[in-house]
């Protein structure tokens, strides 16, 4: 899916020689460059490690597992939120919906009808034609 | 009575400097979400429910015959393509003299609980087609699809040929049956497709967001802060550059439910569109089927479509000119950026020129 590789769509931003060499003339006592330092020396094993974990079948199975709870949660707000809104009268999100489908549904109906139209009129103009010829 | 040496982490200088950092930092991010992005103009030709076909304005007439119809993704905001000027496709395909539709699919509501890869295919894409073909005057254009668009593209032109001259897809996922990581975690006995659309009529733009970025979370977690921080001590940083892609990076679509069903299901679970025998509104959608000319782009480093699911293309369609053009870069990085002017724009101008 074609999002967020951020680091794929900017530059790479690699410090010049000349910043490096300034860099390592000592610990900093920047907290940016102190985590710059850590990052950059942590980075590739960082990235193996969590590659190595993920890249397995049972870290699928496992956010599959920690997404259907998280649904079982949202499935329960969601239902007792309902429940609460047509006990008090008020229209819920789902009777919104309902009423957007229609007009949906409404506007793929013109749709066909205007297909239908255009069918015609390429059929009378394709008939005019031959006739005229 | 001696003082004790100030610890360095106290000095004045690197604690002001530090604390201006951070601040520039957050103006950055938080400037991110009114980031001006999509500026070449365009005027809106059709719509239908969220969608909306645009044709962008052109200062002379096109001096190339065949339009092209830009297909973008259903996750992702459509102005990848038109980022900003000096770094957008849709500038550099005008300036090469083509006249440039694009379809934005928009952001569905609850009400497009329904709305299926199905629909968008056989009843939006048809039809944003024939007001392409009145609208120029043409009877044929290049498609050009990005990404999952790539992949409702192909459809598109297994099913209406007569539309088409040329396809063109951009990192376009095809064949799943190697689907790296996203292949593992939508795989049928882990992910809960059914219940995940049953409590989200529409899926939230943050699932398939939270998704591609763990394909590789310190780069995509952390790099992008740490670079940030880094790059703001240069004096050539482009802030407003990386605050446009910061932005679409960040601005998930949410995805229809019925729609997502169908992609996890039918594409990455079945691989139906590869094995040929995925249908649409009861016709079959075969890959076989098209013979026009075909160019698919590819990245080398692709982690949302790796190699094994977009170069499968070439081989697959009846065309008997199907290339393919192996861009070295990431899925974005490719489409957009300094790269992507110097590697995809001229290889693509170049074969949409040959091919007009």
């Amino acid at each position: 899916m074609a999002t967020r590789a951020q680091s794929n769509s900017q530059s790479s931003g690699t410090p010049t020689g000349e910043e490096s060499a300034g860099r390592s003339e000592g610990p900093s006592a920047d907290p940016f460059e102190m985590w710059r330092q850590l990052y950059e020396t942590n980075e590739r094993a960082w990235t193996q490690a969590l590659d190595q974990a993920m890249n397995r079948p049972e870290f699928g199975a496992s956010s599959g597992k920690m997404l259907e709870t998280i649904l079982a949660a949202q499935k329960a707000v969601r239902d007792n939120m309902r429940t609460f809104l047509e006990t008090i009268n008020v229209p819920t999100r789902e009777d919104i919906a309902r009423l957007g489908e229609l007009v949906v549904g409404l506007e793929e109906k013109i749709d066909q009808v205007a297909d239908r139209l255009d069918t015609i009129e390429d059929a009378v103009r394709g008939a005019a034609s031959k006739r005229t010829r | 009575m001696t003082t004790a040496p100030v610890p360095p982490w106290l000095d004045p200088e690197t604690v002001w400097a530090s604390n201006d950092r951070a601040l520039e930092m957050a103006r950055a991010i938080l400037g991110s979400s009114d980031a001006p992005v999509g500026l070449t103009p365009k005027e809106l030709v059709w719509r239908k429910n969220k969608a909306r076909l645009y044709r962008y304005v052109r200062s002379e007439p096109a001096t190339q015959h065949t339009p092209v119809f830009l297909v973008l993704p259903l996750i992702n905001r459509a102005y990848i393509l038109d980022l900003r000027p000096g770094a957008s496709f849709v500038e550099f395909l005008l300036s090469e003299g083509f006249d440039v539709f694009l379809i934005d699919w928009g952001t569905p509501g609850d009400e497009d609980r329904a709305l299926d890869i199905t629909t968008l295919v056989t009843r939006y894409l048809p039809r944003a087609a024939k007001v392409i073909q009145r609208t120029v005057g043409a009877e044929q254009m290049t498609v050009l699809g990005y990404c999952i668009g790539g992949a409702l593209a192909a459809c598109f032109v297994a099913l209406h040929p007569e539309f088409v001259r040329n396809l063109v897809l951009f990192t376009a996922p095809i064949d799943f049956a190697e689907a790296g990581q996203f292949g593992l975690l939508t795989a049928r006995d882990v992910f809960p497709i059914e219940r995940l659309t049953d409590t989200f009529p529409i899926v939230p733009g943050q699932v398939p967001d939270i998704g591609a970025k763990l394909l590789n979370p310190i780069a995509n977690y952390l790099g992008t802060y740490t670079r940030l921080s880094e790059k703001l001590g240069d004096p050539e940083f482009d802030v407003a550059g990386w605050q446009a892609m910061y932005r679409w990076v960040n601005e998930s679509v949410p995805f229809a439910g019925a729609a997502f069903r169908q992609w996890v299901v039918e594409f990455y679970q079945e691989n139906r569109l590869a094995r040929g025998i995925l249908e649409m509104d009861g016709r079959p959608v075969r890959l076989a089927d098209i013979h026009c000319p075909v160019l698919n782009v590819a990245a080398t480093k692709d982690q949302i479509a790796p190699r094994a699911t977009t170069s499968a293309i070439t081989s697959l369609v009846g065309s008997a000119d199907a290339s393919e053009a192996v861009i070295e870069g990431g899925h974005v990085g490719i489409v957009v950026g300094r790269k992507a002017k110097a590697d995809l724009w001229p290889t693509v101008g170049r074969w949409l020129r040959t091919h007009d």
